[in-house]
């Protein structure tokens, strides 16, 4: 009687809560672990990850996979710079597309709403493949070892136009603008300085989902990027890789042409890669954590 | 108030469209600029070497009767940084002599078919395409996507002609007409055992008389009590290398593997010394079912006496890896004059290597076609394309340049035909079994001066495989292969030695190869094959 009367209304029992801790704990080890292995094994010894395999202890430490990997710094910086770029004007102009785009599909009082709804959630069911794409953007737009090649595809995804959407629709009253306009200002004025600023949690989530899309983007320049001096950073790590792959797939190919095995990188330097690759993103991630307390929702009924 | 609304949600609507319309003014301008960047022509004149290309007609031409042209060669090679100087230098060369321009478009390994097949099914303009038996040559020649090459050949093609071994021209056929022009270099290669030299030398091993797996099993077990740390055999089934099926045939009697092979296991022979008959036999055979479960049994023993790795199932790590630390003592390898010396460069010269021919070298349709230039069925011009190609097959300076780079700036030449590359130049492409002619090249450090020499009297030697030109249409037993390729990737470790009743698995296998339909497949190659040699009058 006492004890309970001692505890809090939501307080759970102490079991309870080292129980739910230690989940937690472990889910949080199951997510850094991997990562943690992946920067050790870059600092490894060739010679203890063939003898050993990965190991959070390795017997033999090197830097030699960094140093071949910024031997050739010039490329690896070009790349990063193309990746950057990208990355950052395809997230400020992605999140603002796609706000344009969800704002007025938003407002209940828009006549064309259920068609430009319906516009969008469209091509989320039928695409044209990659046949198509590629003719638009090589044929059509002539867009070939072009950065914007890089950019456009990207630019709206459907599924986040609609996550902002409802999020206008439950966090913006109708009220709220039918004021603003009662006030005298103008839909871009409503926009811009009541709705945006009322929207922050989405339009920041926004952003880390064009930040991260935008930079681990890799596909794009396979089609589309011819130039060796064009490649953003995660297309020069993922074909390493695949190089990699390939020749493995294809050991009869390889054996019979010596010279495509001569200057594939060992597994160090494949992590070594990862390790570069991943840097910036994991920079970029606390600044907009902050704004994921809220939880976004896109509500039960769609398109 | 309805009309009002809807007048003000135009500027934010104007402002998407405005926006889009930008962007793609812009793509277009900076597309265009690209295109008319061709770097300036004429410059050093080519050197003396060129003279010998003199033989072919298309100089005849004068190079002012001839519109410019830009060619764009798609080819198996990584990108390189200074693959615009070499481009430069090339078309300085072209342009003089053809009046035509180079656009070098390399890609790299991994993405080389799927890029070029989305670039033919698109119809994306190209000239000269590099292609292979694997690269699904004969499926591409089907669907249209090469011109027919025998006509330009004899106009324009001349100095490949001379210079190309003629079986070379009997492989890449489809109903008798050419669609490709194999790159000049060994035409065939036979199957090895390459073994660490020290370790030969050290235990005295007779290598010439190791004929096959069972002749190593002794000296297995010598270097594996006398050398720890070493895996006398590698296998890494994890990554396609499955030891024991890559040697069996050709150690143990005269079958080769024809027609389809699920999951590149080959499932179809051929006794090529009785051609006579040219009866195909499959896994199911019962003297092929022998040979196969002598050799699973013998790998098996091998992984259970430890003479090979004990990850052998499922390992990833390449056989280059472990060779550069020096941990392999023996590999089954193919075999070329000269193989010995690119496995120690390919290594980083840490080990000598040495082989031994387990296998009469046989000229097949495979081989013949593993590296080849077509010409896009999209080329605008592909009289053109093949003159370039002609280049690239008979000038020393052409191919050089191509393969190479630039003299003193990727590589210093230190004897008449003998070259030392700059470490870390730029230019390092390793498509010298690519493109034109291999024995043209530069000798590099290491390689004999009579490599060439070598190779020429290899592939006269050659001996030609009865079915040599003979290419399996899959289209009748589509669904056969398929539902069979799935049963032998289930079962392609019992040839990695690591797992237990090999014997057993086999016969099961054979069992689910049998209901996915291998006699419908045998039926079907052996049907073609028999309309082949009416055809061909053998």
């Amino acid at each position: 009687m006492l004890k309970t009367a001692s505890r809090r209304e939501n307080t759970i029992s102490p079991l309870t809560n080292y129980v739910l801790n230690g989940g937690f704990i472990v889910l949080a080890l199951a997510c850094v672990l991997p990562v943690v292995l992946v920067i050790i094994v870059s600092f490894t010894h060739n010679d203890s990850l063939l003898s050993r395999g990965y190991s959070f202890f390795p017997a033999k430490w090197s830097l030699i996979a960094y140093e071949s990997l910024f031997k050739d710094y010039g490329t690896i910086l070009r790349a990063y710079g193309v990746s950057v770029g990208i990355t950052a004007a395809g997230t400020v102009l992605s999140v603002l597309l796609m706000a344009l785009y969800a704002y007025p599909i938003s407002r209940q009082d828009y006549p064309l709403r259920p068609f430009f709804t319906f516009f969008l959630f469209f091509t989320m069911l039928f695409s044209g493949g990659i046949v198509s794409k590629y003719i638009v953007f090589t044929q059509g737009l002539g867009l070939l070892d072009n950065y914007l090649s890089l950019l456009l595809p990207l630019l709206i995804v459907p599924f986040n136009v609609i996550i902002m959407r409802t999020f206008f629709q439950t966090t913006i009253h109708p009220a709220l603008i039918e004021s603003a306009r009662i006030d005298g200002a103008g839909e871009l004025r409503i926009f811009v300085r009541i709705v945006l600023p009322l929207s922050l949690p989405v339009m920041a989530t926004m952003a880390l989902f064009s930040t991260i899309l935008f930079w681990n983007d890799w596909f794009n320049a396979l089609l589309f990027i011819r130039a060796e001096d064009k490649y953003p950073v995660q297309f020069l790590m993922i074909r390493v890789l695949n190089d990699i792959q390939y020749l493995r797939e294809n050991v009869q190919l390889a054996a019979q042409n010596p010279e495509m095995m001569r200057n594939l990188p060992n597994e160090s330097l494949q992590m070594a890669m990862a390790v570069v690759g991943m840097g910036p993103i994991l920079i970029v991630y606390p600044f907009f954590q902050k704004y994921f307390v809220k939880g976004l929702t896109i509500g039960a009924v769609k398109g | 108030m309805d009309i009002k609304k809807k007048k003000r949600h135009i500027p934010a609507l104007a402002l998407v469209f405005a926006f889009a319309s930008m962007l793609q003014a812009c793509a277009g301008g900076s597309g265009n600029d690209k295109e008319a960047s061709s770097p300036p022509a004429s410059s050093a004149a080519p050197s003396s070497a060129s003279a010998s290309a003199s033989a072919a007609p298309s100089e005849s031409a004068a190079p002012s009767e001839l519109a410019p042209y830009e060619v764009s060669i798609v080819y198996f090679g990584k990108p390189q940084p200074d693959d615009a100087l070499v481009e430069a230098k090339l078309n300085a060369f072209f342009k003089e002599k053809i009046n035509a321009t180079v656009k070098l478009q390399p890609i790299a390994s991994s993405d080389y078919k799927n890029r070029t097949e989305l670039m033919m099914n698109t119809g994306e303009k190209m000239d000269l395409v590099f292609t292979a038996s694997w690269l699904n040559f004969f499926g591409n020649v089907s669907k249209g996507a090469f011109v027919e090459l025998d006509d330009l050949l004899a106009k324009y093609g001349q100095g490949i002609k001379d210079r190309l071994n003629p079986l070379y021209l009997e492989a890449p056929r489809m109903k008798g007409k050419l669609y490709a022009i194999p790159t000049n270099k060994e035409i065939t290669q036979g199957k090895a055992l390459t073994y660490r030299k020290d370790i030969v030398d050290k235990y005295q091993i007779p290598i010439d008389s190791i004929n096959t797996m069972a002749d190593l099993e002794p000296w297995m077990e010598k270097v594996k009590a006398g050398e720890p740390g070493i895996i006398p055999y590698y296998v890494a089934g994890g990554s396609g290398n499955f030891g024991g099926g890559f040697m069996m045939y050709e150690t143990r009697g005269n079958y080769r593997p024809i027609g389809p092979a699920p999951a590149k296991t080959p499932m179809f022979l051929l006794d090529y010394k009785s051609s006579d008959e040219m009866k195909v036999k499959s896994v199911l055979d019962p003297e092929i079912a022998d040979i196969n479960k002598q050799e699973v049994g013998l790998f098996r023993s091998f992984y259970e006496k430890g003479y090979i790795n004990a990850d052998a199932a499922t390992s990833t790590t390449t056989v280059n890896d472990l060779q550069k630390e020096g941990k392999i003592w023996v590999q089954a390898a193919t075999w070329k004059p000269g193989a010995d010396i690119e496995m120690k460069l390919a290594t980083d010269s840490k080990y000598d290597y040495v082989s031994h021919v387990v296998e009469e070298p046989i000229v097949t349709t495979d081989l013949a076609a593993g590296s080849m230039f077509a010409i896009s069925r999209t080329s605008k011009d592909p009289d053109r394309a093949m003159m370039v190609l002609n280049y690239l097959h008979t000038d020393p300076y052409v191919i050089n340049l191509f393969v190479n780079g630039i003299e003193d700036k990727h590589y210093k030449k230190v004897g008449e035909n003998r070259i030392e590359p700059v470490a870390d130049s730029g230019y390092n492409p390793g498509t010298s079994w690519v493109v034109g002619n291999q024995l043209l090249n530069y000798l590099k450090p290491g390689q004999p001066d009579d490599l060439y020499t070598s190779w020429e009297k290899f592939n006269n030697d050659a001996k030609r495989f009865p079915l040599m030109g003979f290419v399996f249409d899959e289209a009748n037993v589509k669904n056969e292969i398929t539902q069979m390729t799935a049963v032998v990737t289930e079962y392609q470790s019992i040839f990695t030695g690591a797992v237990k009743n090999p014997e057993k698995l086999l016969d099961e296998r054979n069992a689910k190869l049998k209901s996915a339909g291998i006699e419908k497949v045998q039926a079907e190659l052996q049907k073609q094959i028999d309309a082949w040699r009416a055809e061909n009058k053998k």
